[in-house]
C-alpha cells in the first residue's frame, strides 16, 4: 500500500492534514459471479481504506477486478462477503431506496464510455442528476453553469450527446458526477477512449475537485500517467491487492 | 423522489427524440382507434337519424295487433260435421226445394232440385260423413250457424283490456275491415274500352280484373292514418259525395297513369317523383264502377250472346234468341241494354215469372251499377317496396317501411260524411258466425316501449304452426307487431352495438401488439437508460414514474389523434353519404313527407370513452411488463450490455 504513495506527497499530507480520517473502508471483501454453473471470482479478500480527499489510483491487468471494485464502492452492486463502510454508513445494510440516495448523494460516477442519456441536451444530462435531491430550480441553473464553465463546455450545453466528442462527453459527465458535491468521485476508466490531450484535462478536472472541494477520488485506470497523478496507487490482480 | 415535473419534464423530451418511431407509433395506433371511433359516430348517427326520423311516422311506435287464438284446429271441422246442424239443414233444404217446387208449379216455370245445390256435402276424406257447406247458395247454413252463435260477442274486449295493462298499455284502438258486397265488383274503368270487353271473357275475369284498386277497405282511427295524409286531408270536404281514401304509393302512380320509375334511378330521382306524385295525389278524384252480380252476369250473357251470332254469321238457318241485348259505352258504369225484343206476350209473362220466382228465393235479378266517386287524401307505402335487404339503402328502407297500411278511409273523415248509405254496396261486412258473431275489428294495442310489446306478445300469443294449431297451447290470443319495424331497430341497433364491442375488443388486440411493439421496444430500449438513471441515483419508483409518464402522455397523444381521425373520418364519410341516404331514407318513408335528415355524425359519448380508455389502458399494458423488468435489473449489467 504505502509502495504507491510515491507520487504528490504533498497533496496526501494536505488532505490527510484536513481531516486524516477515512471515509471509504473495503474490509476483506469478496465478489463472486455466478455465470450458467461456472463461479468467477472478481475479487477475492479485498481490504482497502481511503481517506477523505485522498486521489486513489487503482490499476492492474484487464480482468484483475477493478471495475468490481469501483462498483461495489459506489452501492452498484453488493459483495458476496464482507463489508464497505463509506462516510460511516455499512452499504449491504441499506435498502434499495437508501442505496439509490447514497448513489445520487454522496457518490459521483464517471464511466469509460460516459453514459450520457441520448435523448438530453447536456443542460439536462447534467441537471438529471440533481433531480433525486430535489436541487431547487435556482440553484440548478447556478450549478449547471458554475460545472459548464469549469469543465469548458459552457457554450455546449444545449447540444445533444450525439453532437459532441468524447472529450467533452466525458467533461459533461464529471460535471454531472460533481453537482451534488458528493464526498467520493468514483471514475473507471474515465480516459479509456480519450487522447492524452483530453486525458490529460480530465484528470485536472479530478484534481481540481480534490484541491477545491475536498473530494475523494477514486479511478481505475490503465494508463501510468493518470496513475501519477495520484496520490496513492492501488495495484490489484487476480482479484486481490498486489 | 423526483418532482412530478421533473419526471414530465424527462417523460416529454423522451416523447420528443426518436421522433420518426413515435409518430409512426402514433399513426398505426390513432388510425385504428380513430377508425373505431368513425365506426361509432357513422353507426350513432345513422340510427339516431333513423330514430328521429320514424318519430314522424307510425314505425317509432310499438303497436300490437290482436286477434283471438284459434287453439283447435279441427273445430271448424268438427263444428261443420255437427249431426244435429246437419240433420237440421237437411230439413230446411227439403222444405225450401218443396216450396221451390210449388211456387213453380204456380208460375207455370221450370224447376229441378238437381239445379239447387244442397246445404251439405260429402267430406273429401270420408263419403260416409256428411258435412254443411259454407258457401251454400241458399244461405241455409249462413241463416243456422246466426241462430246458433248470433248472441255471443267472439271478442272480449274487456279481457284484453285487463290484460294488456299489465303490459303497461297506453291506447287501444281498431280499424273495421270491409269489403264490396259478394259477387259485386269495384273497378275503375279502364283507359281502352275496347280491350276491356276483350278480356272479359269469363266471369271470373270480370270480378277480379286489374281493377287498380281493390275490393277491400278499412276504416282506420287517426291513430293510424294521420301519419299518411297529405296536408290540409288533400282539401276533402265531407258533401263532396267523393270517398276521402288513402292509396299506397302505386296504386295512384297508376290512378295518375305515371310512367314506372326505372330500377336503375338514382335516390335523388326517386325523391323527386315522389315529391311530383305527392303534388299531384293532393288534386286526385277519381271513379270506380259499381256493379253488382246481376249486372255483371248479364255483360257476362251479352258478351255469349255477340259471340254465338257472330259464330253463325252465314247460317242462314240459325235463328237468332228473341231477346238480344247491346253491351254499354264502356266508360259509362252502366249495365246492357235491349237492343232488339221480338218476344211474345207469352214468353215476356214467363220470363216476368221466373224473375219474381227468383227475387221470392232471394235470388238478385236486377242489374245495378253506378259510379263511387272517390277522393286520394293520403299516401301509404307501396306493398311490394319490402325487399331483401342487400344493401344499406335497403336497411334504411326496410327499416322506415310502413307495413300493413293499403286501402285506408279515415275514420274521423268518414264520420263526417253526411249520407253514408250511399256506401252501403261498398262497404259491407258479414260475419262468418263460427263460434260466435265475429265483428270485422282490426284491434290494436299501443304499448310504450319495444320490451313491453315484446313481452305481451311472448307472454300471451300463439303462432300458428303448419298443422293450424296455435302453440303455445291454451294463449288467449295471436299477436304480432303491427306497421312497423320498431323492434327490428332496437334489434339492429342492439346487434350493432355488440358487434361494436367485438370490434373494440379485435382493435384492441391488434393495437396492443402494435403498441406492445412499439412501446414496449421503447422500453427494452430503454434499459441503458434505466440503468444510468438508476446508477445516478434514480429510485425505482423515479424510473417507473418516468416512463408511466411517458406512457400517458403518447397514449394520450394516440388517443387525441384518434379522435381527430375519427371525427374528420365521420365528417368524410357523412360528406360522402349523407345525401344519399337522406334522399334514400325519404323515399324509403313511403307516402309521408319528412323534411328531417340522414347525418352520419352522432355522439356515442360511452362508446367514444371506451375508446379512448381501451387506447390508455393498451398503452399502459404494453409498458408495464418490460418497465418492470427494466427497473428490477442490475443497473451495471445493463449498462455494459446496452
Ligand atoms: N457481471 C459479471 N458477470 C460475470 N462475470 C463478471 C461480471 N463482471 C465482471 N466479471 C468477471 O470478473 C472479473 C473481473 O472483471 P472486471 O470487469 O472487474 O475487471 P477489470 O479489472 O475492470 O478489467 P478491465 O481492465 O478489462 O476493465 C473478470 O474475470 C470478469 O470476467
Ligand atoms: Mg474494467
Amino acid at each position: 500500500m504505502d509502495r504507491s504513495r510515491n507520487t504528490k506527497p504533498i497533496r496526501t499530507q494536505e488532505a490527510s492534514s484536513i481531516e486524516g480520517e477515512d471515509i471509504l473502508s473495503v474490509q476483506n471483501i469478496s465478489k463472486t459471479y455466478k455465470l450458467s454453473g461456472n463461479k468467477v471470482t472478481a475479487l477475492n479478500g479485498v481490504s482497502l481504506q481511503i481517506k477523505r480527499g485522498e486521489f486513489v489510483a487503482i490499476i492492474g491487468p484487464s480482468g484483475s477486478g477493478k471495475s468490481t471494485l469501483l462498483q461495489l464502492m459506489g452501492g452498484l452492486d453488493k459483495p458476496t462477503s464482507g463489508t464497505i463502510v463509506v462516510d460511516g454508513t455499512r452499504l449491504e445494510s441499506l435498502s434499495d431506496r437508501r442505496l439509490s440516495r447514497f448513489r445520487n448523494q454522496t457518490v459521483g460516477f464517471v464511466f469509460q464510455f460516459f453514459y450520457l442519456q441520448p435523448f438530453l441536451n447536456l443542460s439536462r444530462n447534467i441537471e438529471v442528476a440533481a433531480m433525486p435531491s430535489r436541487m431547487k430550480k435556482g440553484e440548478r441553473k447556478k450549478r449547471i453553469a458554475q460545472l459548464a464553465q469549469r469543465v469548458g463546455l459552457a457554450d455546449r450545453l444545449t447540444h445533444y450527446p450525439r453532437e459532441l466528442s468524447g472529450g467533452q462527453l466525458q467533461r459533461a459527465a464529471i460535471a454531472r458526477a460533481l453537482i451534488n458535491n458528493p464526498h467520493i468521485i468514483i471514475a473507471d476508466e474515465p480516459t479509456g477512449n480519450l487522447d492524452s490531450q483530453n486525458t490529460q484535462e480530465v484528470v485536472d478536472l479530478f484534481r481540481q475537485a480534490c484541491r477545491e472541494l475536498n473530494t475523494t477520488v477514486v479511478i481505475a485506470t490503465h494508463d501510468p500517467m493518470v496513475a501519477s497523478k495520484a496520490d496513492r496507487t492501488v495495484i490489484l490482480k487476480d482479484g486481490a491487492l498486489a | 423522489m423526483i418532482t412530478l415535473r421533473d419526471s414530465m419534464v424527462l417523460a416529454v423530451t423522451k416523447l420528443r427524440t426518436r421522433k420518426v418511431r413515435t409518430i409512426i407509433t402514433i399513426l398505426l395506433a390513432s388510425m385504428l382507434f380513430g377508425l373505431l371511433i368513425t365506426a361509432s359516430m357513422v353507426t350513432t348517427g345513422v340510427f339516431d337519424s333513423i330514430d328521429n326520423i320514424r318519430k314522424d311516422g307510425l314505425t317509432s311506435q310499438y303497436i300490437v295487433t290482436v286477434s283471438k287464438a284459434r287453439n283447435d284446429p279441427l273445430a271448424v271441422q268438427k263444428l261443420l260435421r255437427d249431426p244435429v246442424l246437419v240433420d237440421e239443414a237437411k230439413q230446411r233444404y227439403t222444405a225450401l226445394v218443396k216450396k221451390k217446387t210449388s211456387e213453380a208449379e204456380r208460375l207455370g216455370i221450370s224447376y229441378t232440385q238437381a239445379s239447387d245445390l244442397p246445404p251439405y256435402m260429402q267430406t273429401s276424406d270420408d263419403a260416409s260423413t256428411i258435412r254443411l257447406n259454407i258457401n251454400d247458395p241458399n244461405g241455409i247454413v249462413y241463416n243456422l250457424l246466426a241462430q246458433k252463435y248470433g248472441g255471443q260477442p267472439a271478442f272480449n274486449d274487456a279481457q284484453l283490456h285487463s290484460i294488456a295493462d299489465r303490459y303497461h298499455a297506453t291506447a287501444f284502438f281498431y280499424s273495421q275491415s270491409y269489403s264490396v258486397k259478394q259477387g259485386s265488383s269495384l273497378a275503375v274503368l279502364p283507359k281502352d274500352g275496347e280491350k276491356f270487353y276483350n278480356q272479359t271473357d269469363s266471369m271470373s275475369n270480370i270480378s277480379s280484373q286489374d281493377s287498380i284498386i281493390k275490393s277491400q277497405f278499412t276504416i282506420s282511427p287517426s291513430n293510424i292514418t294521420d301519419y299518411f295524409m297529405l296536408p290540409n286531408d288533400a282539401g276533402w270536404q265531407p258533401s263532396s259525395g267523393a270517398l276521402p281514401i288513402i292509396l299506397p304509393k302505386d296504386t295512384v302512380e297508376q290512378l295518375l297513369g305515371l310512367p314506372q320509375l326505372a330500377d336503375m334511378a338514382t335516390t335523388t330521382e326517386k325523391l323527386n317523383y315522389l315529391n311530383v306524385l305527392r303534388d299531384k295525389a293532393e288534386t286526385l278524384t277519381f271513379s270506380a264502377c259499381y256493379r253488382n252480380s246481376a249486372s255483371l252476369n248479364s255483360i257476362q250473357q251479352t258478351l255469349q250472346q255477340q259471340k254465338e251470332i257472330a259464330a253463325h254469321a252465314n247460317d242462314a238457318t240459325y235463328k237468332k234468341p228473341p231477346v238480344i241485348y247491346g253491351l254499354p259505352d264502356p266508360f259509362a258504369c252502366q249495365s246492357p241494354f235491349i237492343k232488339t225484343d221480338t218476344r211474345t206476350i207469352t214468353e215476356k209473362q214467363a220470363d216476368e215469372n221466373q224473375k219474381q220466382f227468383d227475387q221470392e228465393f232471394g235470388k238478385n235479378t236486377t242489374p245495378i251499377s253506378y259510379f263511387v266517386k272517390f277522393k286520394v287524401v293520403g299516401l301509404s307505402p307501396s306493398t311490394q317496396e319490402v325487399k331483401q335487404s342487400r344493401s344499406l339503402n335497403d336497411v334504411i328502407d326496410n327499416l322506415l317501411a310502413t307495413t300493413g297500411i293499403e286501402q285506408a278511409i279515415p275514420k274521423n273523415l268518414y264520420d263526417q260524411i253526411p249520407d253514408k248509405s250511399r256506401y252501403n254496396d261498398i262497404l259491407t261486412y258479414t260475419p262468418l258466425y263460427l263460434f260466435g258473431s265475429e265483428d270485422n275489428k282490426q284491434r290494436y294495442v299501443e304499448f310504450a316501449t319495444a320490451s313491453d310489446a315484446s313481452r305481451f306478445i311472448d307472454q300471451q300469443s300463439c303462432v300458428t304452426q303448419y298443422d293450424n294449431s296455435c302453440k303455445p297451447t291454451g294463449r288467449l290470443y295471436q299477436a304480432s307487431l303491427a306497421f312497423s319495424n320498431s323492434v327490428a331497430l332496437d334489434d339492429i341497433r342492439s346487434k350493432a352495438t355488440s358487434i361494436f364491442q367485438y370490434s373494440v375488443v379485435g382493435a384492441v388486440v391488434l393495437a396492443v401488439i402494435i403498441m406492445w411493439i412499439t412501446i414496449g421496444r421503447t422500453i427494452v430500449d430503454g434499459r441503458r437508460e434505466t440503468a444510468v438513471f438508476r446508477a445516478i441515483g434514480f429510485k425505482r419508483g423515479d424510473v417507473a414514474l418516468v416512463y408511466v409518464l411517458y406512457t400517458i402522455s403518447l397514449s394520450l397523444l394516440i388517443a387525441a389523434v384518434a379522435l381527430l381521425l375519427g371525427s374528420v373520418g365521420s365528417v368524410i364519410v357523412n360528406h360522402i353519404y349523407a345525401h344519399e341516404l337522406t334522399t334514400q331514407a325519404r323515399y324509403g318513408f313511403g307516402g309521408l313527407g319528412t323534411a328531417k335528415q340522414i347525418t352520419l355524425i352522432g355522439m356515442n359519448s360511452w362508446q367514444i370513452g371506451m375508446v379512448l380508455f381501451v387506447c390508455v389502458t393498451a398503452g399502459f399494458l404494453s409498458m408495464l411488463p418490460p418497465l418492470f423488468r427494466n427497473v428490477r435489473r442490475n443497473p451495471i449489467r445493463d449498462m455494459r450490455e446496452g
